[in-house]
């Protein structure tokens, strides 16, 4: 039994050339549950995630992953601790099919050398074969497998951002921060999208999750954390956050974000 | 000290022209964000066509310089319009880097056909009678070299710092998409720098011309020079590629005044590989960016690695039409040139793992070739030593090398890798012409016996050929291996996207490091092969023209797809065997067809044979679909 929270943020201060991005955020994150971020556009929560994964290393404060800290490490580094991570606007591999890019995901899971892979022995052979039947399987889940030989930067920009949540979970990750995965899909993919994440969470797998789309972040979330301009103003259940009048201050109060409102009151 | 004054002067003089190479790059570079090899090219046409005006046609000396002035110009604006500005549109920073490779091979096989192979003199402008200053003797050319110098560096200044027009084109040095939002002709701007860049070589060959005799293939040599001369300053500092050709003027010539003008080369390429590995952004220039950015908007080739039964059936068939070759050949004398084709087909196989899979462009392969070649020779021939275990020793060398290499230059990203491996072929180019006691100079080793393994001796044509595609259909199925699996794929998501290959948990430098030395080790295997087929080998049998034969080979033949150097290697190792007449515009062929696949069939030949066949298979497919129906 591991005491340490999956995820722990404490303080953590990032600024760009004397704009403050995140001010002294503190946020946890605890195995298995499913932490929703969310806030109006620049509140800081991109920051978060690239501040987390060293993109942009924190300039104060502290992230522990089950108790160890993630400073100075490398994104391949974080990967390898298993921590994954998806992206705003997903980063699928151009010029390599739909399958391929889910096997990359498994990446870390082939254990055999380079050369009994370049020279095709069976033991190499029976993990490739392995590798590619979880990957088919992942496919099918996310309903991509009769485009599995396509290539990749072909598929709209919902199904690339569905495919890029597939290879996360090739890699079997332990925490998987998703950076708006609703972006760019449709009312039934998103709908589907809530069914999957509830399923990857009772696989065990932490999640914190960036989201604009207020219905998903609402019936998946075990917890929700709302930024605004760089601070945490709220933090809770789904519905005591929804009901926080801070939050609906930040929401409503700010006449430059009013593509959030609808949202946020639905 | 008289000399050392005359060996600072004689160096400042060589590095004025230099650095009008280096204007040309930077002004280019800076406008385009084109870093364009074929610079150099433009000194050798500036002092052809004045040779043509003025001793062909009896032009007086002014209306030959200002009719050649204008014709380089012309050129210069003619390829950017044609080829450049297409290419810019299509084509990945690497793509572009090929691309002026392939302009700079059009440009020497173009000087080859109309102005031959010999060596051109220019008659000095103003005598030959040298001035006498402060005691120096001052050849009046020298003169003439500096004036133009001043007077091209200060037109340039005045340009770029007082006129609207320079504003203009300093905008789109800044940023191009912000200069076109502010109503800037970008596409004017990039044609304009084009043509001015080309004058200024031109102006630099006319008044080099008199000193120095030039011929068809010497623009790789100033491409060289300016080149270095812009990584010494800083890529897109204009003070910086002035200072840079003038250091690198009096390095040369202080270098052969007091050392040995045979390293004089090599200790230039030296210096180069320390500014790109200590400070690769140069004396003057910004620092470079740090990532590679995800290549948005440009098209990334895609990998095309057959599926098992395509693969073994096509891999059966290769290998039938092999063993019957020597036989079906035989008497024909195309038995040697398919040799050959073989020894490249295995070098371009490498290169194939590493710029097409892994997205890593290399200039400099044919050095591991070298390497190979001659550890093998050496070993073989002067000491005694086994061919398996010399060659073995070559293999070794050539792997140690790219390690240290790649480590050196693992902090350099895209363009600046590229011209580390360009720096790496010429010093590699270098060291072999200059060690002439070990390598036997430019007149190459002879001697070097038959490949063996014990008692077996691979003698003659036929056995060499057995060996080499031997060799090379190994290699194609461990290449074929790798590419299917979990490393060709962590290669292939890094020359998609660094930052998402890094997220998945690849580590970016070592697969770049290993696929280094793979294609490394294909190289040196490819060159020791070479060597004991020849029984002889010599510096340009694997000199840096051959690296970019290599590079054309590959384009040709379709990257990322392991059976595409096939095509590539043989068609054009053997083509100017089998015509006869092609041999003349070899040179001038091999660069069109570079250009032409590179704008209009990214997929080379095997892309197109796919496309043929898809076409093919789906017409029989919609026949059988319609048929019943009917």
């Amino acid at each position: 039994m591991n005491a340490a929270p999956a995820l722990e943020i404490r303080r953590v201060t990032r600024s760009f050339g004397g704009i403050v991005a995140i001010s002294e955020v503190d946020l946890t994150a605890r195995g298995g549950r499913i932490t929703a971020v969310i806030g109006p556009n620049g509140a800081g929560k991109t920051t978060l995630f690239n501040v987390i994964t060293n993109i942009y290393p924190p300039q104060s404060g502290d992230v522990r992953m089950f108790g160890a800290p993630l400073r100075g490490r490398s994104l391949d580094e974080l990967a390898r601790m298993g921590l994954i991570r998806t992206f705003q606007t997903a980063r699928v591999l151009a010029g390599m099919t739909v399958l391929d890019n889910v096997l990359v995901g498994g990446h870390l899971q082939a254990r055999a050398p380079i050369w009994q892979q370049g020279l095709g022995l069976p033991a190499a052979l029976a993990e490739e074969a392995r590798l590619r039947e979880r990957a088919t399987g992942l496919l099918a889940i996310f309903g991509l497998e009769a485009r599995a030989a396509d290539a990749a930067s072909a598929l709209s920009v919902g199904t690339q951002k569905l495919l890029e949540l597939a290879r996360a979970l090739m890699a079997r990750p332990r925490v998987l921060l998703l950076d708006e995965p609703a972006a760019g899909l449709n009312g039934s993919e998103a709908a589907g999208l809530a069914s999957f994440l509830t399923a990857i969470r009772d696989a065990g797998v932490t999640v914190l999750l960036v989201e604009h789309n207020m219905s998903l972040v609402m019936s998946t979330a075990d917890e929700v954390v709302v930024l605004e301009a760089g601070r945490v103003i709220a933090s809770g259940s789904p519905a005591a956050v929804r009901s926080d009048e801070r939050v609906l201050a930040a929401y409503l109060g700010s006449a430059s974000d009013s593509g959030a409102v609808p949202e946020a009151t639905r | 000290m008289h000399e050392a004054v005359e060996i600072v002067l004689g160096g400042v003089f060589a590095g004025a022209v230099f650095s009008l190479v280096a204007l040309g790059f930077t002004l280019v570079f800076r406008v385009s964000g084109v870093l364009n090899l074929s610079q150099g090219a433009f000194v050798v046409l500036g002092a052809l066509a004045f040779y043509t005006f003025e001793v062909q046609l009896r032009w007086p000396l002014p209306a030959a310089f200002a009719a050649s002035l204008l014709a380089v110009a012309a050129v210069g604006a003619i390829v950017e319009v044609l080829i450049v500005r297409p290419a810019i549109r299509r084509l990945p920073t690497s793509g572009l880097l090929i691309l002026t490779a392939g302009l700079l091979t059009i440009f020497e096989g173009a000087s080859l056909l109309i102005w031959g192979s010999q060596p051109y003199a220019i008659p000095s402008f103003s005598g030959e009678q040298p001035w006498l200053v402060l005691g120096l003797r001052l050849p009046t050319q020298d003169v003439w070299i500096a004036i133009a110098e001043l007077v091209i560096v200060t037109g340039l200044w005045f340009t770029l710092t007082r006129t609207t027009l320079g504003k203009a084109l300093r905008a789109c040095a800044e940023n191009r998409d912000a200069a076109s939002l502010m109503g800037i002709d970008v596409a004017r701007m990039g044609l304009l720098s084009f043509a001015a860049g080309a004058a200024i070589g031109a102006v630099g060959g006319m008044v080099l011309g008199p000193i120095t005799s030039l011929e068809f293939d010497s623009g790789g040599y100033f491409t060289n020079s300016g080149f270095i001369a812009v990584a010494f300053g800083g890529m897109d500092s204009f003070v910086g590629a002035v200072l840079g050709g003038l250091s690198l003027g009096v390095l040369e010539q202080g270098a052969a005044g007091y050392i040995s003008s045979l390293f004089a080369n090599s200790l230039a390429f030296v210096a180069l590989l320390a500014v790109l590995l200590f400070r690769p952004s140069g004396m003057l220039g910004r620092p470079a960016a740090r990532e590679d950015a995800p290549p948005s908007g440009h098209r990334v080739a895609a990998s095309v690695v057959l599926r098992p039964r395509v693969w073994w059936g096509l891999l059966a068939a290769l290998a039938a039409l092999l063993a019957t070759a020597p036989s079906l050949l035989n008497g024909t004398g195309l038995l040697q040139s398919f040799v050959v084709a073989g020894v490249f087909f295995i070098a371009v196989l490498g290169l194939d793992l590493l710029m097409g899979f892994t997205g890593q462009v290399s200039l400099g392969n044919a050095g591991f070739m070298a390497i190979g070649g001659y550890t093998a020779a050496i070993l073989t021939t002067h000491y005694q030593v086994s061919a398996l275990a010399a060659t073995a020793g070559g293999l070794a060398l050539s792997l140690l090398t790219a390690l240290m290499l790649a480590l050196a230059t693992s902090r350099l990203r895209g363009l600046y890798m590229a011209l580390a491996t360009l720096a790496f072929g010429l010093l590699v180019d270098s060291l072999v012409v200059g060690l002439t006691d070990v390598t036997g100079g430019p007149s190459g080793l002879v001697g070097v016996p038959s490949f063996s393994i014990g008692p077996l001796e691979f003698a003659g044509d036929t056995a060499n050929f057995y060996l080499v595609w031997g060799v090379g259909l190994a290699l194609l199925v461990l290449s074929w291996n790798l590419a299917r699996s979990n490393f060709g794929r962590a290669l292939q998501a890094i020359r998609a996207d660094q930052t998402a290959a890094r997220a998945l948990g690849i580590r970016v430098s070592l697969h770049k490091t290993l696929a280094f030395m793979l294609s490394a080790g294909y190289a040196s295997l490819a060159g020791s092969l070479y060597a004991f087929d020849f029984h002889f080998l010599s510096p340009e049998m694997v000199s840096t023209a051959r690296s970019l034969e290599m590079v054309t080979m590959l384009v040709v033949g379709g990257q990322s797809t392991l059976v595409g150097p096939l095509f590539g290697a043989t068609l054009i190792t053997t083509l100017p065997t089998l015509v006869q007449p092609l041999a003349a515009v070899k040179t001038l062929a091999e660069g069109a067809l570079l250009v032409l696949i590179l704008l209009y069939a990214p997929g080379g030949i095997f892309g197109l044979l796919a496309r043929g066949a898809g076409r093919l298979s789906s017409r029989v497919r919609a026949r059988s679909v319609r048929e019943p129906a009917t």
